[in-house]
């Protein structure tokens, strides 16, 4: 490291260091679907946090692959028990028997526990975020446990769960952030965090992960799914990890120190409260030795005495100072490492509602409580008739060649029912919306495309605006027209077309960052047909992991499917060239930089033929090949860079010198902007504008047969034109449309 | 007449001026011109002056005018020849620009006596030593990529604005903007105000090239003699560039360029690209560290671009205060190898900073 003098991370272990792993592992079952309950997101997407089960959250970086964490949620035993005598699940009392030595939970907690009947589910939501609050990874968690024979440990603690999760890091670029949910009964917590750029590598200087008490919990961890990093990793020497330090007042903080120590220097610590200038503390400091954990680290102990602290909130950080008997001014001396926030705990244990003292939570709006919202049958059956008839007048607002006037008619009409319904809007608006199109015979389901466009563009402008039960209501509506046709039909050009509508709504959600959600995508269209939006969304999708392996078998497909697409035979060349198979593509390369349909792809495969001639130490073939590309392509910039290193490395220094000075780097009449390489790292474009206006067509001669088929259905009227002034689902009387869906 | 410098060689740096002046009558002055440019005035001997010629790709006309208490007027007249990179020109001098370092100050006592230079494991001995303003030539090569859009490019240009403010009279820079293409450059000049015309309307746009844009820029520092400096401003992290950073690296070593990199952010670990993985990331990352290191420049982590103008400030300084050592190698065997050079200061458990060593070309 160029650095020197630098501390290279710090770890601060609790004040009590655990010697093994104390805890059990106690999952029954669990869900690792992405389950994804309505009224769950829409909590979670509020962005609120607090709740009636305080929960804490810890996040743990990857352990050999960076786009990997794992989430630490503890839900504290005592709060736990508490909302299942508040929810009714277990019922309050005192123990009969008063103290006794074979129960050692006593009184309330002990009644409590006993009085739960069957399993306690308790359950998880975990959601990473973008910076445009795209959902790029997300899991759910269920426990069940048996209360009564694991209520000790959970009166005594509580439960941790270890979620994995994945960040497609530089796929989207921005923040991150992680939220959770935990329920138990009706009771929830809330809880979110930042999550900062997660690193493979030895401990740097992590986010807070603190060494646990010396006790037992109950923890929920997918086997095999889960590898908690050094120096928490299970074995020999394995620790467990707290979200929070629970260092207690009055005993000696242990803390380890990565660097070696410079001579002449000596380590101290710097200690404030947050907001505060810090003062300096002396450390005591141990022999360099090796930790013991899964991956061993060497590290110099060292102790921070902190009987004047009284409990709360601290940052630390460590400093070289003088290596002399005083301390030297706070002032004067320089963290090198990050500050490190600390939790001085009274002697008395603490727990998740600890965090929130002295914090001003928001509080849970009503809206966004989970309380059902769904109205009494006959409302019910009034407002599916609306729905169904708003829907019948957008689709009429098509075929009458008004598109504009359809997607705001069916906005409006969704808009309305969410903000009546919030999360329980989704399966209504999906029942409305199905049950207008109830009379369509199996061949009349051609005529559908036109209205699974429809969707398709809401989902994209609801996106835009973040309103999350609305996109996943539009997505929803989507897949599920896709599907039904193909069904329906039973034709093999009905399977091509709707793998061709959901090839479409995963490209959309590609370009934005949601991968995981395109990805299911384009594996459904690719289960329905060998579609090439999907494929080379799959394979952009890998590539851009740096999973090159994997891209390979789909642009395989992709070049079968769409022999005559170079930017496919493109990358399936690199690709070829990553995993070793250079003669066909070297073959490849040949042809595609002789053709004339795609510039840019020319243009990187001059370069990359460029390359593999230099490789195999035929630079004069390399020479002539970039020559003969900036006759076809006077002045580009990065194949004249690429030529003078070829011509540097052969020796002939002052024509390469000559080339660089020679080209224009900043003209702006330059006809290349030199975008090739970028454009090969951005998502591929080319292709889904192609299947959308491909479907654009398609659907364009479907609005006869749809609109043969609206003027047999009875009774339904546009919106505005009703003689009887009722009004369609979810707007004002004045009609104007309702708000969104409080998503954010 | 002009007897120094002498007649047939380039000249590049500093140069001593010499006039030997034969007149029956007192003189009233000698003035010295370079390149048409009055460079100094003597009125008694001895007459020699010393001028810094930065730009050694041309010719440069040195001429001397005596003038008497009469008024007549004697010249003297020389042009050296422009240097040429491929011709035979015995260049064994290895000069290294030093910074060393104490507790967190750089120490500017030293004498040449204190420095020890090991090539190749031999010893060599010091021929020249001097410390303070030896003119430099930099090239301020600044990311103006997507990522730095709006007020990050503005801190960076303002960072950038302070090291052309420092700028002495024979320093030379060249400013570039860079992002997947050159989006904005200057000539090579030390008058700030054309290195800092025509930036209004650059916006940051697109991706990063940085490992071309460094080649580039290391190939025209080249032609210059003298200390060249690369400042580098950009978080590292290249996704479009034709090179990779092993190639870029080759040239790091060839050109003897120190490299001062500004980081933005503290480690590209975690990313990847359709062009390379993780671990193609860490190491094209790894390796323009190396590139720094071997040059004997710095790596400056800005924790916010609030910091880039107190970061340029401050390469400044430290180049002011840098050492020039040079020595003639006793061990060049013209193979092509590379040298390892350390440098160390005698006693005094001192940091020193220079050149990890250099292609003994043949």
């Amino acid at each position: 490291m160029i650095a020197r003098g630098i501390l290279a991370g710090i770890l601060w272990l609790a004040g009590t260091v655990t010697s093994s792993l104390a805890a059990e592992h106690t999952v029954v079952r669990t869900h690792r679907e992405a389950v994804v309950e309505m009224r769950v997101a829409a909590l979670i997407m509020s962005g609120q946090q607090g709740g009636a089960l305080p929960i804490a959250l810890a996040i743990l970086p990857g352990v050999d692959d960076p786009e990997s964490f794992t989430a630490m949620v503890e839900i504290d035993g005592a709060a736990l028990l508490d909302s299942l005598l508040a929810d009714g699940v277990a019922e309050d009392g005192t123990d009969e028997d008063g103290t006794d030595e074979d129960r050692p939970i006593t009184g309330r907690e002990s009644a409590a526990i006993r009085s739960v009947a069957g399993p306690l589910v308790v359950d998880l939501f975990a959601y990473v975020l973008g910076d445009q609050l795209d959902v790029l990874d997300q899991q759910s968690v269920s426990l069940e446990l048996d209360a009564v024979a694991h209520g000790e440990v959970l009166a005594a603690t509580g439960l941790k769960f270890f979620v994995p999760l994945a960040l497609t890091a530089n796929a989207v670029d921005g923040p991150r952030q992680l939220r959770v949910l935990a329920r138990v009964g009706k009771t929830f917590g809330l809880r979110g965090t930042e999550v900062k750029g997660m690193s493979g590598d030895p401990p740097q200087a992590w986010p807070p992960a603190f060494a646990e008490f010396d006790e037992p919990w109950l923890i929920a961890m997918p086997q095999g799914e889960v590898v908690l990093p050094p120096p928490f990793g299970f074995g020999a020497g394995a620790v467990l990890p707290t979200s929070r330090a629970l260092i207690v007042a009055g005993e000696p903080m242990l803390g380890q120190a990565f660097a070696a120590p410079l001579p002449g220097s000596r380590l101290i610590a710097l200690v404030r409260s947050p907001g505060d200038a810090a003062v300096v503390w002396p450390l005591e400091i141990g022999e360099r030795e090796q930790v013991r954990s899964v991956t061993p680290f060497d590290a110099t102990p060292f102790t921070v005495e902190n009987a004047d602290l009284d409990p709360g909130l601290y940052e630390i950080a460590l400093a070289w100072g003088p290596d002399s008997d005083e301390l030297p001014d706070a002032t004067k001396a320089r963290a090198s490492s990050s500050y490190v926030p600390v939790f001085i705990a009274s002697p008395a244990r603490t727990d998740a509602r600890d965090l929130d003292r002295g914090v001003e939570q928001p509080e849970l709006s009503p809206e966004t409580r989970t309380k059902k919202r769904r109205p009494p049958n006959r409302k019910l059956k009034e407002l599916l008739a609306r729905i169904a008839t708003d829907y019948l007048s957008a689709l009429r607002q098509l075929v009458a060649g008004e598109r504009r006037a359809a997607l705001a008619t069916l906005s409006a009409s969704e808009t309305g029912v969410v903000e009546q319904l919030n999360a329980d809007a989704v399966p209504i608006l999906a029942a409305g919306q199905t049950s207008a199109l109830a009379s369509l015979t199996d061949s009349e389901w051609r005529a559908v495309l036109p209205a699974a466009l429809l969707h398709l563009d809401l989902s994209q402008r609801y996106r835009r605006q973040h309103r999350f039960i609305l996109t996943h209501h539009a997505t929803q509506r989507v897949v599920e027209l896709a599907r039904a046709a193909a069904t329906r039909l039973a034709t093999p050009e009905a399977s091509v077309e709707a793998a061709r509508t959901l090839a479409g709504l995963g490209s959309q959600y590609q370009l934005t960052g949601s991968l995981s959600q395109a990805k299911k995508l384009f594996d459904q269209a690719l289960d329905l047909a060998d579609d090439a939006t999907a494929l080379l969304g799959l394979a952009t999708l890998q590539e851009k992991r740096g999973h090159f392996v994997e891209a390979v078998p789909a642009l395989e497909r992709l070049v079968t499917v769409q022999s005559e697409f170079p930017e496919g035979r493109l990358r399936l060349a690199l690709n070829r060239i990553r995993t070793g198979r250079i003669k066909p593509a070297r073959d490849d390369l040949r042809r595609l930089a002789r053709q004339t349909d795609s510039d840019w792809v020319a243009v990187v495969a001059h370069q990359e033929l460029a390359r593999l001639e230099v490789e195999r130490s035929d630079s004069r073939a390399a020479v002539k090949l970039l020559r003969r590309g900036l006759q076809r392509w006077p002045g580009h910039p990065t194949l004249a860079i690429q030529l003078a290193y070829v011509l540097e490395s052969q020796g002939q220094g002052r024509a390469s010198l000559e080339l660089l000075t020679e080209t224009r780097f900043a003209s702006a009449t330059a006809e290349f902007a030199a975008r090739e390489r970028s454009r090969y790292n951005a998502w591929s474009e080319q292709l889904p504008k192609a299947n959308r206006h491909q479907l654009d067509l398609l659907a364009e001669t479907r609005l006869a047969d749809l609109g043969r088929w609206l003027a047999a259905q009875p009774g339904a009227t546009p919106v505005g034109t009703n003689p009887a002034g009722t009004t369609p689902a979810g707007t004002t009387p004045s009609g104007g449309a309702a708000g969104g869906d409080g998503g954010r | 007449m002009l007897v120094s410098p002498a007649p047939g060689e380039p000249v590049f740096g500093e140069v001593e001026m010499i006039a030997e002046v034969v007149a029956e009558t007192p003189v009233r002055r000698v003035t010295f011109r370079v390149d048409g440019i009055v460079v100094g005035e003597l009125t008694e001997p001895p007459y020699r002056l010393n001028v810094g010629v930065a730009d050694s790709g041309v010719e440069h006309r040195f001429e001397v005018v005596a003038e008497n208490v009469n008024g007549e007027v004697g010249t003297s007249l020389l042009v050296s020849p422009r240097f040429e990179i491929d011709d035979e020109v015995e260049l064994e001098l290895q000069q290294l620009y030093v910074t060393v370092t104490g507790q967190e100050t750089r120490a500017l006592d030293l004498a040449a006596d204190d420095f020890v230079v090991v090539d190749n494991g031999a010893t060599q001995s010091l021929v020249t030593f001097e410390r303070g303003d030896v003119p430099l030539t930099a090239l301020l090569l600044v990311d103006a990529s997507d990522s730095m859009r709006g007020e990050r490019l503005q801190a960076a240009l303002a960072g950038a604005s302070a090291f052309i403010d420092g700028m002495q009279d024979l320093d030379q820079a060249k400013l570039v903007l860079f992002a997947e293409r050159v989006l904005h450059d200057s000539p090579f000049t030390n008058f700030a105000e054309v290195l800092q015309t025509g930036l209004e309307g650059v916006e940051a746009r697109g991706s990063t090239a940085l490992n071309d844009h460094l080649y580039v820029a290391l190939r025209l520092l080249e032609p210059r003699q003298g200390r060249r400096v690369i400042v580098l401003l950009s978080d590292g992290v290249d996704v479009a560039s034709v090179l990779q950073m092993r190639e870029v690296l080759t040239s790091v070593r060839r050109s003897q360029a120190l490299i001062y990199w500004l980081r933005l952010g503290a480690t590209a670990s975690g990313h990847t690209s359709a062009w390379r993985d993780v671990e193609g990331h860490r190491e094209e990352f790894e390796l323009l560290e190396r590139g720094v290191e071997d040059s004997g420049g710095r790596i400056l982590i800005l924790r916010d671009i609030s910091q880039t103008r107190a970061a340029f400030t401050e390469i400044l300084n430290e180049l002011r205060d840098q050492y020039v050592l040079g020595y003639y190698p006793t061990n060049n065997q013209g193979d092509d190898s590379w040298h390892e050079i350390k440098v160390r200061v005698r006693g005094r458990g001192l940091d020193v900073r220079a050149r990890q060593g250099y292609i003994d070309f043949r």
